[in-house]
């Protein structure tokens, strides 16, 4: 049995668990911390003993009773909370039952549409032809760009924190948090269209300005070619909709203002300004969380929001080195790999040939990475290497660089990177192949 | 993994016997983990009516494409037949090891793994980004 290639998938796989856990180190700080409270606070041994004595039989009978008590219970608070994904761990999602890729163009087929199913319960359903992908997700919603056609979007309300879900076509965006709706967006027309069955939803760009927010019941159309907008009841001249739902009494056109608007158009209400939007259920006001507290819990949208709002080029030259690295992998992680190579660019003007700087330089590498750019990254990793060659991410950038190597096809400089591989990481990853292009080099002159 | 240890550190009775015994804990662990996800399968209902997939969660897209369908190919395996391929092939145990890990005589970690490879290989034949990975492996 010839077992090699998967020894060598198996290896890379290996390579690559390592860089990725390379990138949690304050999680492994935390985690040893927490380890050695526990060792701190493990129980003498003969009080470990004297707990690990049987109980005497007459506890059996109600113990087990108890047990199954508290089991129930326990499985229907847990039938309950099921239903919300835990905070802080990012959603996940399918495209038509397969695992779905952050920022992959998906195209539903001429003949069917095509489903995303986010983990929180969340859908999006593109019609046919319609074409979408998702840019950026965390633990509370996501962000999905439809390039062209129709979909209709059902967010799952949530009881113990919103859904933030967000979905832009073209200049307009969606903002929303539970609800359903049939969006459509024609690029070549530059006609938006929105039916609302349920909720509320913000909406921005172009005729809306800075946000409009639409009721449930109505349906909105807008296009950049002509100002503002039209809103007509759901039902009203919109034949693909499903039905017509009943609207609520102070959601009537007439208290919409729509009095002065042509026959069949009313006239939206203003989004509340952004900083009254979201007043917490309570009505007392929550501190906000900083961007750099967003980014540490890994919610990197909504970090990277917060630091734009904030001022981005601002925050970099205000905030420490250490953070604005964050800042630069809260704005990669969201897709916005300009604005990530600010922030990093930033980090080694300010503060050249620290750790932070050597930590921006493979950051940089990364992103040239994915801009398919090896010379760059080559660069790059180089640099943060040379910069802290006993650094935390000294390891993964030499990974990276055999890799690089390997990629070149340019037998001379595979043979270099792996002499330079084995000499400073003879126990890498990527050793035992290293030894192999050795072997292989040496073995015509046998 | 490491609480459990700590925890239960007075049941090892070989200091030198670390390495395996920590393994021996993990692969509980793993094992435990993967029946919990799949038999949550059909113990929760999910709003909606639709149940999601239990795939692994969105990456970055650097991620590795290799990593990510290694991941999916490895999510159709049983879960013996996971982690026995882990062990040997990701964390590159020799057969003795595997069979030390999974608490199992080492036929029985032969014959898993045997199983493992050749439902991997047929998997991984469909996903686009394993094709170089596993070209010239037998199925």
């Amino acid at each position: 049995v010839n077992w090699d290639p998967l020894m060598r998938l198996g290896a890379h796989v290996a390579a690559e668990q390592d860089r990725e856990h390379e990138q949690r180190r304050p999680e492994d700080d935390e985690l040893r911390e927490f380890l050695a409270r526990r060792v701190a606070e493990r129980p003498s041994a003969e009080r470990r003993a004297e707990r690990a004595r049987p109980l005497p039989r007459r506890w059996l009978l109600p113990g087990a009773l108890l047990a199954a008590l508290l089991l129930g219970g326990l499985l229907l608070v847990m039938d309950w909370v099921s239903s919300e994904p835990p905070r802080g761990k990012p959603l996940s999602f399918t495209v038509g039952g397969q695992s779905g890729i952050l920022h992959a163009w998906e195209s539903a087929p001429e003949d069917h549409p095509l489903a995303l199913v986010f983990s929180d319960g969340t859908s999006i359903e593109l019609e046919p032809r319609a074409r979408a992908r998702v840019v950026a997700v965390d633990s509370d919603g996501a962000e999905v760009v439809i390039e062209s056609g129709r979909a209709t979007v059902h967010v799952v309300p949530r009881t113990l924190h919103p859904a933030d879900y967000r979905v832009r076509m073209g200049p307009f965006a969606v903002e929303v948090e539970g609800t359903r709706f049939d969006v459509g967006w024609a690029p070549e027309a530059e006609e938006f269209s929105l039916a609302l069955f349920e909720g509320r939803v913000k909406v921005t760009g172009c005729g809306f300005g800075a946000g409009s927010e639409v009721p449930a019941g109505f349906r909105v159309e807008a296009s950049c070619q002509r100002p503002g907008f039209v809103l007509t009841p759901v039902g009203a001249g919109a034949p693909d909709t499903p039905e017509k739902p009943e609207l609520p009494a102070d959601e009537t056109p007439a208290s919409l203002g729509a009095a002065d608007a042509g026959a069949g158009e009313y006239r939206l209400r203003e989004a509340p300004e952004p900083s009254r939007e979201r007043t917490p259920r309570s009505g007392r006001a929550k501190p906000q969380p900083s961007w750099q507290e967003l980014a540490r819990a890994g919610r990197f949208t909504r970090a990277y929001a917060s630091a734009v709002r904030a001022g981005f080029d601002d925050e970099c030259e205000r905030a420490s080195v250490e953070d604005v690295v964050l800042l630069g992998d809260a704005a990669r992680h969201g897709g916005y790999a300009g604005l990530a190579r600010r922030a990093y660019s930033a980090v080694r003007r300010r503060a050249p040939a620290s750790r932070a700087a050597a930590d921006a330089a493979f950051a940089l590498g990364r992103l040239a990475l994915d801009d398919q750019d090896p010379h760059e990254a080559r660069r790059w990793f180089s640099t943060s290497l040379d910069e802290q060659p006993h650094g935390p991410l000294a390891q993964a950038a030499r990974d990276r660089l055999f890799e690089l190597a390997l990629r070149s096809r340019d037998g001379a400089r595979i043979r270099e990177a792996a002499a330079a591989y084995l000499e400073q990481s003879p126990d890498g990853a990527h050793a035992a192949q290293a030894r192999a292009v050795g072997a292989e080099s040496e073995s015509p002159r046998r | 993994v490491f609480v459990v240890a700590i925890d239960s550190i007075d049941n090892l009775q070989e200091p030198s016997a670390l390495r395996p015994w920590l393994a021996g804990i993990s692969v509980h662990l793993a094992r435990a983990e993967i029946r919990r996800r799949t038999k949550n399968r059909w113990l929760l209902s999910w709003p909606g009516g639709e149940e999601p997939a239990l795939e692994a969660p969105s990456q970055p897209p650097e991620i590795d494409e290799a990593l990510r369908a290694t991941y999916r190919a490895l999510s159709k395996l049983a879960p013996d037949e996971r982690i026995s391929f882990a062990l040997r092939f990701i964390e590159g145990m020799d057969l003795v090891e595997v069979a030390a890990a999974c608490r199992v005589s080492l036929a029985t970690a032969k014959r898993r793994l045997c199983r493992a490879r050749k439902k991997f290989v047929c998997i991984a034949r469909t996903l686009p980004e394993l094709a170089d990975w596993i070209a010239g492996e037998e199925s």
